[in-house]
Order: structure tokens, then C-alpha cells, then sequence
């Protein structure tokens, strides 16, 4: 499923890590807020916060993809919409809203995008660095594990084949 | 037909099988010729409907419904159970249909007209077989009773109450209200086309708010050769009398306008008026024409029972939506106290506002509130068709049908009911020949009642069967290696019977291990706590069993204490807090792994709430300054163990997302006034020790 393609994508960074997120799938973006710890929760989840007046659980998106906790200094939460719900991603900064052109995107190789059951959908090149694009939906199912260091190995499996055709990716 | 006319339709024809169900089980008992009145009209409505909409099946099958009902009306004669089950059978099969309706799903309709044949062949062959038990067959028994009806009720055109304030709403707005006498030609044929005509060149310029005789009499020819008209209209009197004049084969038109009564007439238009000399009397003025049409008792038409009507239906979504409002109004008059407190204003604004928010909030709670009855109503036909099918004797009795409760809980009941009453018969009332053989009545009991207790609701169900083997539990608990045979030992009977409600005691028990109990016990009790209620159950041997639910009032918004624990501000419904102290001065001691309290003579045992709830490591010394709750509900109580109380409010109960577990003991959250999140604790785990 490719339906980034000439897409409007949201790119926020975790550390220097950067990623795009479909604009469909973003509700807003906001400095993260008060959260209120959940009992029982798993531990990605940071806790819940009060959305105007809707009570929304935020992830920790690093220990989430198995990363040690962050100090959550001046992070961002990107609010998204989840079977119905909304649901908030902490990440380190959201950088901008960019247009991918499908000369861009590199899909991810298929038994990548089949062991992150479809959470990594491709990789782009933007200003000489390499962006992960993800489908958040899939990406937080809980069940999901899907590592940051795996996803780093793909970018740089990625990384080859990019090099090896620079023209195409240049004409935005 | 639009969505709003279908609801209408279908929740009004919901009402006559209602009517149909209940009567029909009431019938069981002997014939009460007012119930079969009652019934027939139940029957003659619903067939009356189903005429408008064009049903011929459901025609059919209502018509020969009316037939039995006529008959056994006449004659007195009672109905045998197979004429009953006939009957009831044709009911599913109506609410089967109209369910379809209710969706919009054009195959099952179909689907359902096919089977309503079968039944109404059913209930005809049910009927020969009444006549020829009686031997006396009575030759058209079923077309007498329309025409006796009619003949019976000749009343002049009537303006009720309502009727009347619809005029002096007229008259508000400008408006017409014409009384329109309309005779058709003698040997008009095809009159309904006429009547259609009529109504709808009327219906582009206005609103017909009456008809006598009823609209659907009108449609369906049961009239002579005249009716009347009760029209809304901007338009002048004379200028609908010409509308009318302008349709083939109308004879005759005569238009006057009536007025509201002498109060409204006061502020009316000037020109509803001038239209007419003399207002009050008007309707009674009018050309006694109608060959004696009578003016039902019940609704003959939407459109007329809709505006009799004294209540209101509402789209649940609009009242859940206001519901939502007055939510947030309640978290922002908390802000605003907390505000005001802290500025020190403490103004009459702040003190009104804070007023109207509680008032505004009681009112929309309560109307949420639904009598159980609406589940209720479906136990007896359930009770008879279960005793029947099992061969068991079953008396129903029914208590507190009118205790109110919110509506998303009723919902959430009625499966839990259903299943609890099922097992009470199932595998709690003995076959008649045991129970004569213990020395009891032949006939078992099953009750269920309700109450309100405080701003809780109690629902209780008790039958007077075999009751739980409570040693045969004992004994699976060790056999299923659940608990240990010393662990047993301690437990007491009580607490050996709530096992029943454990997941892996009742799916590994499966069937009729302990007389039954087992079955699906587990998922009673899941919908039942989370709904934030509990269920208890108490039972001796020969003597029965009982069945103790408990619920909140509501859903929404409830009565809590906040505490602090481990920087956490944590919200406990305050119904279940017995008493507060302080743990320097409360006698906790450590027993085993863990601490007891003596409270009053008894030993509670003592959670860590911040332990509990992975909020911090576990203390190996306690905080004097810290507090003990004291929990208590339903007889069980445990003492907990929290940082701070931060003081008591109402908080609106908001769900947490579905997207992440959590842990049982968290029921919810709410927004505080300070805009915090607070999560709110169902103590339900902790009380069972």
C-alpha cells in the first residue's frame, strides 16, 4: 500500500531519527501537557491528558519502539485518530508539513513492510537525509513489536539502492 | 417514508405488540373481556398501520389475529396454551418483521413478509381448531367486529385538550385553523384516491391536524360518503374550500374557520377572527354530516397520535449529546469555584452560577432515566416458553418495575437478567415430581425485584429451587488445583460461592457441575462490575438461591473523593468510603506478607493503593501521616491505604481510551478543576479480598 505517494506528510523527529506520518492520519500537534499516570498500562504509555475535555492516552513513542525513556524536555505530542479515538504520540520536535514526490519514496522491501505488518510503508529521501514513513495506525498496535534499531537497519539497507539511483530523487 | 416517520412507526407499532405480548400471557390466567378488547384493538392498530404502508402480509396476519380475539370476546371462551403459542408465535414473528423495518434492510422484510404467511395460515388453522373444540362455528366472525366497533362509538367531532392548544398555537403564529366538511359524490368510486387528492392539495398549503372519521378509515373506505377536516393553513377558509372544489367528483365543501378559546383569542390574529362570527361554538356548528364515524380511542394515524401525544420522543443521540454538555458545564463550574476560591471572590455570580449548573445537571440526568420495566416487560413470555420447553412449573414475580435507572444501564442489564433468571430455572427449580417428593409446592418461584438504595439500585434474584452445592464447589476448587485443600478449609461458605463468578472456576466447570451454576457466571459478572456495580450470591441447600446486584444510579457523573497518592490525585466513588483515618492512629498490624486492620472489632486487610496500582515500590514502613479508607459495599470491606484526601466533589465519568489495557481497578477518569486528568478507581477488586 503505497498511498503516500504525492502525499502530504507530517516529518517529527526522535533524536536524529526523522519520520513522516500521512497528514490524513494527524489530528494536531501540541507541547505535550499534563499527563496523569494510568495504573496498568503498559509502560510506552506515558498517561493520559485532558484534551478539551476529551481524555486522551499519550505514547511514548522511543519506549515504544524499545528505546530507553527520553527526559521528555520540551517534546511534542502528535494527536492522531485511532479506530475512532484519539490517541497522542510523543516525539522529541515535529519539524514541518512536507509533499513527498513518488520519486521520493522508496517503498520499504517487502519482507520489511511484512514483518512490521505494513507499520513502515517506505522510505524517503528529503534534504539529504532519509525519512522513515510510517502508518501510525499500525505502528501503535500494542501487540506490535517493531524496534527502532530494526527500522534503522532497513534505512540503510534502503540507503544502498538510493545511492545507486540519486537522479530520480532529485527533481523536487 | 423518512427516518423520522420510520422511528415513529416503529416504536408506536412496538407499543401495540407490547400490548399484544403482555395481554397474551395475562390471557393464560383466564379470559378478562376488557384485556380482549384491549387486545383486539392492539391487533386492529397494528393492522391499521400496516395498511398505510401498504403491509399486506401484515395485514393479513393482524386481521386473523382480530378474528381470535373477536371470538373469544363474544363467546367468553377461554384460549387453550397451543392457541397461545400460536399467538405468541405470530407476535416474534411481527416484532421480527418490524425490526427489519426498523433497519431499512429491504431483503430481511421480505424475508419476514414470507414468514408472516406462514403464521397467519397458523393462526387461521388455530382458529378452526378453536371453533371446533367449541362446535359452534360462527360465520364471519372475523368482519362483524369492525363494523359493531364502529357503530358502537358514534361521537360528534371532539377537540381535545391538546387539540386546543394546537389552535391557540395557530393563532400565535397567524395562522388558520379551518374545519372543512367534504362530501364526495354519491356513488363515488375509488373514494380513497379522492381522499389522497384531498389531502395532499391540503397538505401543500397546510397541516391537517384531524380527521374524523380517522385517516385511516379514510384510506381504507370506511366511510360513507363524507368526512371532515381539521386544517393549519395560512390560507383563508374560502381559498381551501376551492382547493377542494377543484378535485373531481367532491359534491360538496363547506370551509369555516375555528378559533382558539376566548384566552389565546385574546392575542390572536386579527383575521382568524374576522374569518368566523361565532368561534367558540364553531366546531359543534359544523353540518352534522359523517354517517356516525366514530373517533377511536386509539391513535388512528401517526400524524394524529403524534400529536397527541404527552410525551416527547427524542433521538437518544441529542439527549446523550446534552448529556456531554452539562458535562463539561459541571468540570467548568468546578474550575470556576476552584478559581474563585482562590482570588477570593466569592461573588453572587459565582454562587448562581454554581446553582443552575446542579440543577440543570439533576434535570438531564434524570431524563436518562428509564424504568426497569423496559426489560422487565420481556421476563413473564421468557419465564413461559423456558418452563414450558423444560418441563418445569415456574410462578414470576415481578417487583420495583418502575425503579428508575439510566439508560445505558438498563442496557447493560438486560443480558445479565435474562441469563440469571435462565439459570434460576435451568438448574435451580427442580422438575414439579422432586420438588413434591421434597415436600414442596410443585409450582417453583423465581422473583425479581428492585429498589433504590441511597444512589444505588438493588436487584435481586431469588428462586426457590435446589440451591448450590457449596461442599461440590469446595471439593472442584482443590480438583481444578485453583486453590490448595488447606486454602479451602479457610474459606467460608460465603466466600466459597463467589468462586461462581470467577472466570477459571465456571469456563473450566462447564455444564451442570454444581446443579449448573457455572455457565457464563463469569460474563454476568464482567457486564455487571462494568457497569461499576457487583453481584453477590447467597444460597442454601433445598431452600434456593439469590442473586444480589447492585448498580449506580448512573453513569455519568457521581459523587467522589479525591485522593493523593504518590503525586497521583485519584478519584474513589464516595458511596463506598465508610471512614477516613489517620494510619498513626489506626491499629495496623502486619500479618503474613502482608498488614491487617483492626477496625471496630474486625480484621480488614490492608491494600497499599500506590502499591496496588504500580504507582510506587512497595513501604516497608508506613506513613503515619498517611490515611486509612475504610471501603465498604455490599457487606464485604477492606481497608486502603492513600497519601492525602484532597477534598470531595462531582466528577464527570469520561471513558479511557480502548486503545490502551489498563488495570481493573481503574473505572474511568475525569477532568479536574484545575484541567489534570484524574483517574477514577473501581474498588470492586479490592473488596474481594
Amino acid at each position: 500500500m503505497s498511498g503516500v505517494v504525492g502525499h502530504q506528510v507530517v516529518i517529527f523527529g526522535l533524536g536524529t531519527d526523522r519520520f513522516a506520518v500521512d497528514v490524513g492520519q494527524v489530528r494536531e500537534v501540541l507541547r505535550t501537557p499534563a499527563l496523569t499516570r494510568l495504573p496498568g498500562a503498559p509502560e510506552y504509555v506515558r498517561g493520559v491528558a485532558n484534551l478539551r475535555g476529551e481524555v486522551v492516552p499519550v505514547i511514548d513513542l522511543r519506549v515504544k519502539l524499545g528505546e530507553p525513556e527520553g527526559d521528555h524536555e520540551d517534546t511534542r505530542v502528535v494527536v492522531c485518530e485511532l479506530d475512532g479515538e484519539a490517541i497522542g504520540i510523543e516525539v522529541d520536535d515535529v519539524q514541518e508539513v512536507a509533499t513527498l514526490d513518488p520519486d521520493q519514496i522508496h517503498p520499504a522491501p517487502r519482507q520489511w513492510a511484512e514483518r512490521s505488518h505494513q507499520a513502515l510503508t517506505g522510505i524517503a529521501r528529503l534534504d539529504e537525509q532519509l525519512i522513515l514513513i510510517v502508518d501510525l495506525a499500525r505502528l501503535l498496535k500494542s501487540d506490535l513489536e517493531l524496534s527502532l534499531q530494526a527500522l534503522r537497519e532497513v534505512r540503510e539497507e534502503v540507503a544502498d539502492q538510493v545511492k545507486e539511483a540519486p537522479e530520480g530523487a532529485r527533481q523536487a | 417514508m423518512s427516518s423520522e416517520e420510520r422511528s415513529l412507526f416503529v416504536s408506536e407499532s412496538q407499543e401495540y405488540l407490547e400490548i399484544l405480548n403482555s395481554g397474551l400471557l395475562q390471557l393464560e390466567q383466564g379470559t378478562d373481556p376488557e384485556l380482549v378488547a384491549e387486545l383486539f384493538r392492539a391487533a386492529h392498530s397494528l393492522k391499521g398501520m400496516a395498511a398505510t404502508l401498504g403491509e399486506q402480509a401484515v395485514v393479513g396476519l393482524t386481521h386473523a389475529m382480530e378474528e381470535f380475539f373477536s371470538r373469544i370476546r363474544d363467546t367468553g371462551e377461554s384460549l387453550a396454551p397451543e392457541d397461545l403459542d400460536v399467538l405468541l408465535a405470530a407476535c416474534d414473528g411481527l416484532e421480527g418483521w418490524l425490526a427489519a423495518v426498523e433497519k431499512g434492510d429491504a431483503s430481511a422484510v421480505a424475508q419476514a413478509q414470507e414468514s408472516l404467511k406462514t403464521l397467519e395460515a397458523n393462526v387461521r388453522a388455530g382458529f378452526q381448531k378453536l371453533l371446533g373444540r367449541h362446535q359452534a362455528p360462527a360465520a364471519g366472525a372475523g368482519a362483524a367486529p369492525e363494523s359493531r366497533q364502529e357503530s358502537a362509538e358514534r361521537l360528534p367531532m371532539e377537540l381535545n385538550l391538546y387539540d386546543h392548544e394546537l389552535l391557540e398555537e395557530a393563532a400565535r403564529r397567524g395562522l388558520t385553523v379551518t374545519d372543512l366538511f367534504v362530501r364526495l359524490q354519491p356513488g363515488c368510486r375509488m373514494k380513497s384516491v379522492r381522499v389522497f387528492l384531498i389531502f395532499r392539495s391540503l397538505e401543500q398549503v397546510g397541516e391537517i391536524i384531524k380527521s374524523q372519521p380517522p385517516a385511516q378509515d379514510l384510506d381504507e373506505e370506511r366511510f360513507e360518503d363524507s368526512f371532515r377536516l381539521l386544517v393549519v393553513s395560512a390560507e383563508s377558509p374560502d381559498a381551501l374550500a376551492e382547493r377542494v372544489r377543484g378535485i373531481a367528483e367532491v359534491a360538496e365543501v363547506v370551509a369555516q374557520a375555528v378559533s382558539a378559546p376566548e384566552a389565546a383569542a385574546s392575542r390572536a390574529d386579527r383575521e382568524v377572527k374576522a374569518a368566523s362570527e361565532d368561534e367558540a361554538e364553531a366546531p359543534q356548528d359544523l353540518p352534522k354530516s359523517t354517517e356516525g364515524h366514530a373517533l377511536p380511542k386509539e391513535p388512528a394515524s401517526l400524524r394524529e397520535s403524534f400529536l397527541n401525544e404527552r410525551f416527547l420522543r427524542v433521538d437518544v443521540n441529542r439527549l446523550d449529546q446534552l448529556v456531554n454538555l452539562v458535562g463539561e458545564l459541571v468540570i467548568q463550574r468546578n474550575r470556576l469555584l476552584s478559581v474563585a476560591e482562590e482570588t477570593l471572590i466569592n461573588s453572587d455570580v459565582v454562587e448562581g452560577i454554581d446553582r443552575i449548573a446542579t440543577d440543570l445537571q439533576t434535570g438531564v440526568m434524570a431524563l436518562r432515566m428509564v424504568p426497569l420495566r423496559y426489560i422487565f416487560q420481556r421476563f413473564p413470555r421468557m419465564v413461559r416458553d423456558l418452563s414450558r420447553s423444560l418441563g418445569r412449573k415456574v410462578e414470576l414475580v415481578l417487583e420495583g418495575e418502575d425503579t428508575e435507572l439510566d439508560r445505558s444501564l438498563v442496557h447493560t442489564l438486560a443480558d445479565p437478567l435474562i441469563h440469571l433468571i435462565r439459570n434460576a430455572i435451568d438448574h435451580g427449580i427442580e422438575p414439579p415430581e422432586e420438588r413434591v417428593r421434597k415436600g414442596k409446592n410443585p409450582t417453583g418461584r423465581v422473583s425479581i425485584s428492585a429498589r433504590q438504595e441511597g444512589n444505588r439500585v438493588v436487584i435481586e434474584v431469588e428462586d426457590d429451587g435446589a440451591g448450590v452445592d457449596v461442599a461440590k464447589i469446595r471439593r472442584k476448587l482443590v480438583e481444578r488445583g485453583l486453590l490448595s485443600a488447606e486454602e479451602v478449609e479457610k474459606l467460608s461458605d460465603r466466600q466459597a460461592l463467589q468462586w461462581i463468578f470467577r472466570p477459571g472456576f465456571s469456563t473450566a466447570q462447564q455444564v451442570t457441575d454444581v446443579s449448573g451454576r457455572g455457565v457464563g457466571m463469569d460474563v454476568v459478572r464482567a457486564a455487571v462490575e462494568g457497569a461499576g456495580g457487583s453481584l453477590q450470591i447467597t444460597s442454601e441447600p433445598d431452600q434456593g438461591t439469590k442473586i444480589r446486584l447492585e448498580l449506580p444510579l448512573t453513569l455519568a457523573i457521581i459523587q467522589a473523593m479525591l485522593v493523593e497518592v504518590a503525586g497521583e490525585t485519584l478519584a474513589l466513588p464516595m458511596d463506598v468510603i465508610s471512614e477516613v483515618l489517620r494510619v498513626g492512629d489506626a491499629d495496623i498490624r502486619p500479618l503474613g506478607a502482608g498488614r491487617v486492620l483492626n477496625w471496630r472489632g474486625h480484621i480488614l486487610p490492608v491494600i497499599d493503593s500506590a502499591e496496588r496500582l504500580c504507582l510506587r515500590a512497595p513501604q516497608e514502613e508506613l506513613d503515619p501521616d498517611g490515611l486509612a479508607l475504610v471501603l465498604e459495599r455490599g457487606g464485604r470491606s477492606v481497608c486502603c491505604l492513600v497519601d492525602e484526601v484532597v477534598g470531595h466533589q462531582e466528577v464527570v465519568i469520561k471513558p479511557v481510551s480502548k486503545l490502551v489495557p489498563t488495570l481493573s481497578e481503574v473505572s474511568g477518569a475525569t477532568v479536574l478543576g484545575s484541567g489534570r486528568v484524574a483517574v477514577i478507581l473501581n474498588p470492586e477488586p479490592w473488596l474481594e479480598g
